[in-house]
């Protein structure tokens, strides 16, 4: 079974791509919608931090009320604070806008759980295969001195040195670790650099490898996703989507293309959901008859 | 065929006058599996590192070194880093990348190789070395043995001819040595691939080298095979603290023939023809539990690291008495150097109590505990050094460098990192000996010392328990505890299992005991030191003399 973010990192990025900037860049609320509960689908599946839940709703709640605080435009009052008219429009747009940042917020978890350092140096080892090394030697440097730092904390405190009683003792142990890390860094990266030396840096340009292999499931998630993105977009240019807010909220026709773009767009957004749930179900049959 | 060829080699450091290697000349065959061994100091490594052009260090040298007929500096830069492959001490330190298949792609990257190409070598070098469990792996996740794997795997992946190794199990517990070593051996015998090593840890070495090489003073004093050199060696040599049992219990016993040992099945035959032993060695009786107040004890203690994660110590109980020297044993992730820093209060078990001389550690407020009462040497003894010299590092704990039995003074001006590991150790013992403390903890601390610094730490450490020093050491170094332990511990699975005297401990194993229990079992009981059988075979063989010139 295999499941949509285990492919290749190139129709991963394309559909995160394509669906979060469509959404960033509209202000309809079935469009929205549609992307909110995509992500929600995939956050969903991945059984990740519930701390963000939290914060998106407080999101939520606070734009909604600060758009009509800061913007008067608009033609339907609804009541009058402090001299300032709140009209339905703004918090009509309030509302939105606070939706589009949340599908937004909910798309880059799910962007940040699934590209991993290593999809993203692939990505990127096109525009510099030296970039992504040095990224790659950066993330285990960083690594090996966070566990040393933490060693020589431990040490330093065994020997009566670590004073946590006011904050200048406590910078001052700090500084002394930082320090005696930073010597071991340097002392150590010589150990580093040799083993870099000796398998032949520098010798002559170097090649770049990846373990991503393109699959044919791959060639069909990319091309169905510029499919999907093509038909959103043609319904946008023609006109389907709701952004006009000010000074009052023109829905545009309910026709074909409103049909085109909003079931294109949830197709899209609910890619991966629905595929990894297909996924699933054909893995629980396969296994049932092993 | 030679593939190496070494002549008239020599090397001076910047501004040294003594030549750091002198007039070496040797060569190695094609496939030939070769040992170089030397005290610490004399030049192993610097004529290693001579042999790999990417990594000479700077200096003067005189001589030539040849890679197939080839002197060295005259190969080109692709042969140079593909056809010599180089395998250093630290497992740590040599892992550049982050992800295992980074690591081992790495090399073929920096030749340039198209990527269908690596793709194949990485596939074929995954599956030959079993790494295809952990294969997508963070580095950082790997445990010791694993990645001095992954740093072989990625030299050989370059398909090299010659492999140059550093000390490579200096840093790793016995059981991943014994595999990296037997994984070396299965690369020599079924890809004869030339092999050159420096080592301490001879035992598992010595008796699969086509050669050994002995290094005194930056000269080459010996080159033959193991067996030649070992019979050849004077019994009073201090190399022979290195070497394997059977061949120091050879020369203990007089050296009576005219091959040596070298391995335990054949040291045990030598003993059986060559030596008539006592049945059953005395054994000390048990020292009687309350002749002591205890210093540490710990009751019921439960650790675990994660929430989900199994227990690393389950009703951990264990009383050490003032004034022992106790050795707590133990497999790889044991739970050892947890119990140890449990007791030096870095972590806080979710269960159970650790008591310092009677009084429960929350007793102790404002880092009380670390002053004239608890000290620990970790096991990473860089990580106590913060100053340039030797000097200020000592200074700064206010010790007394009198106080400390073992003379610090020439090390004095030296910047704690350019000193030996050997030296760096009792440079960090008699650190933490200015809290003049009363407790002293070591966590592994004869990891990737050679035979003489192992002896310089235990002089110190019984010469520290003369004074009055209570002393816990965890190790894996079964041949230590042997000598310098009044009691040792083994712990399995969280759990303390038979603390008593090396003598009972050691004789009453099967598997998980010294080389000259080992060889001894069933001929002479109770016997757990070659310094043991030796002074009993001699008395044998003494009293055998004396029989015979009483007859005639």
């Amino acid at each position: 079974m295999r499941r949509f973010e285990q492919g290749h990192p190139v129709p991963v990025a394309a559909h995160l791509l394509c669906t979060a900037l469509i959404a960033m860049f509209s202000r309809d609320p079935l469009l929205l919608g549609l992307a909110l509960v995509g992500a929600l689908g995939c956050y969903w599946q991945q059984k990740m931090d519930h701390k963000l839940h939290g914060f998106a709703v407080l999101l939520f709640f606070g734009f909604t009320l600060l758009n009509p605080l800061w913007n008067q435009s608009g033609t339907t009052v609804l009541f009058i604070l402090n001299d300032r008219p709140i009209t339905l429009e703004a918090l009509c747009y309030g509302a939105v806008s606070a939706l589009m940042l949340l599908a937004v917020l909910y798309w880059f978890a799910v962007f940040s759980r699934w590209m991993t350092a290593d999809r993203l140096l692939y990505l990127c080892r096109r525009l510099s295969p030296q970039l992504a090394l040095t990224v790659s030697m950066g993330i285990r440097q960083a690594s090996l001195l966070t566990a040393q730092l933490q060693r020589i904390r431990e040490a330093q405190m065994v020997m009566g040195l670590q004073q946590e009683q006011n904050l200048i003792d406590r910078m001052r142990s700090g500084l002394r670790s930082f320090s005696a890390t930073l010597s071991w860094g340097l002392e150590n990266g010589i150990v580093t650099a040799d083993s870099m030396s000796a398998r032949g840096y520098g010798i002559g340009k170097r090649s770049s490898f990846s373990i991503f292999v393109f699959h044919r499931k791959d060639a069909l998630h990319l091309l169905s996703v510029i499919a999907l993105t093509a038909l959103v977009l043609l319904g946008i240019s023609k006109g389907a989507l709701l952004d006009t807010y000010y000074p009052n909220i023109q829905s545009p026709p309910w026709n074909g293309y409103s049909w085109l773009c909003y079931c294109a767009y949830g197709l899209l957004s609910c890619y991966p959901m629905l595929h990894n749930g297909k996924e699933a179900l054909q893995w629980r049959y396969l296994q049932s008859k092993i | 065929m030679a593939i190496l060829t070494v002549k008239d080699l020599s090397f001076w450091y910047p501004e040294q006058k003594k030549p750091a290697i002198e007039k070496v000349s040797f060569s190695v065959e094609a496939g030939a599996f070769v040992t170089l061994c030397g005290t610490t100091g004399c030049g192993k490594s610097t004529l290693l590192r001579l042999c790999k052009r990417e990594l000479m260090p700077h200096g003067t040298q005189n001589g030539s070194v040849c890679f197939q007929g080839k002197p060295l500096s005259a190969t080109d830069a692709r042969t140079a880093a593909s056809d010599i492959g180089f395998v250093a001490q630290q497992p740590e330190q040599q892992i550049v990348t982050d992800k295992v298949w980074h690591e081992l792609a790495f090399g073929l990257e920096n030749l340039g190789l198209p990527q269908q190409e690596i793709r194949r070598r990485v596939a074929e070098m995954a599956s030959y070395f079993g790494i295809t469990d952990w294969f997508e792996r963070d580095t950082a996740s790997l445990s010791g043995g694993q990645k001095q794997l992954l740093n072989l795997a990625a030299v050989m992946i370059m398909q090299p001819k010659l492999l140059l190794l550093d000390e490579p199990t200096a840093q790793l517990d016995p059981i991943a040595a014994g595999e990296f070593i037997a994984t070396l051996h299965q690369l020599n015998r079924e890809l004869s691939l030339t092999i050159l090593i420096t080592e301490h840890r001879l035992e598992e070495v010595v008796p699969l080298s086509d050669a050994l090489m002995v290094m005194e003073h930056g000269t080459l004093t010996a080159y033959d095979s193991p067996r030649n050199v070992l019979s050849a060696m004077p019994s009073t040599s201090p190399l022979l603290g290195g070497m394997p049992a059977a061949a120091r219990l050879y020369h203990a016993l007089g050296a009576a023939t005219a091959h040596c040992p070298l391995t335990q099945r054949e040291g045990r035959a030598y003993l059986q023809e060559h030596c008539t032993l006592p049945s059953r060695l005395p054994v000390m009786p048990p020292q009687s539990p309350s002749a002591s107040a205890p210093a540490l004890e710990w009751n019921s203690v439960y650790q675990r690291y994660h929430r989900n994660a199994p227990d690393v110590l389950s009703d951990f109980s264990l009383c050490i008495y003032e004034g022992e020297c106790f050795c707590l044993l133990g497999g790889n992730g044991a739970g050892k150097s947890t119990a140890l820093k449990a007791a030096a209060g870095l972590l806080k078990p979710y269960a159970g109590s650790i008591r310092v001389f009677g009084k429960k550690q929350s007793d102790y407020t404002n880092g009380a505990l670390y002053h004239h009462c608890l000290a620990m040497l970790p096991q990473n003894v860089q990580t106590l050094f913060v100053k340039n010299t030797v000097k200020e590092e000592l200074a700064e704990i206010g010790t007394a460098a009198e106080a400390f039995p073992f003379a610090l003074t020439q090390w004095y001006d030296r910047h704690p990192y350019d000193v030996s590991g050997g030296e760096q150790q009792l440079i960090a013992l008699a650190k933490i000996m200015g809290q003049k403390p009363r407790i002293l903890l070591l966590d592994e601390p004869t990891k990737g010392l050679d035979a003489d610094a192992k002896a310089r730490l235990g002089q110190v450490l019984r010469a520290l328990q003369q004074q009055g020093v209570t002393i816990v050491i965890v190790t894996h170094d079964i041949a230590f505890s042997a000598v310098y332990a009044q009691r040792c511990g083994l712990l399995f699975r969280g759990n303390l299992i038979a603390a008593e005297s090396p003598d009972r401990f050691f004789a009453g194993n099967h598997f998980y005991t010294t080389a000259a229990h080992r060889m001894s079992r069933g001929l002479c009981e109770n016997a757990i030191t070659v310094e043991q059988l030796a002074q009993y075979g001699r008395q044998r063989m003494q009293q055998e003399d004396d029989n015979a010139n009483d007859r005639t």
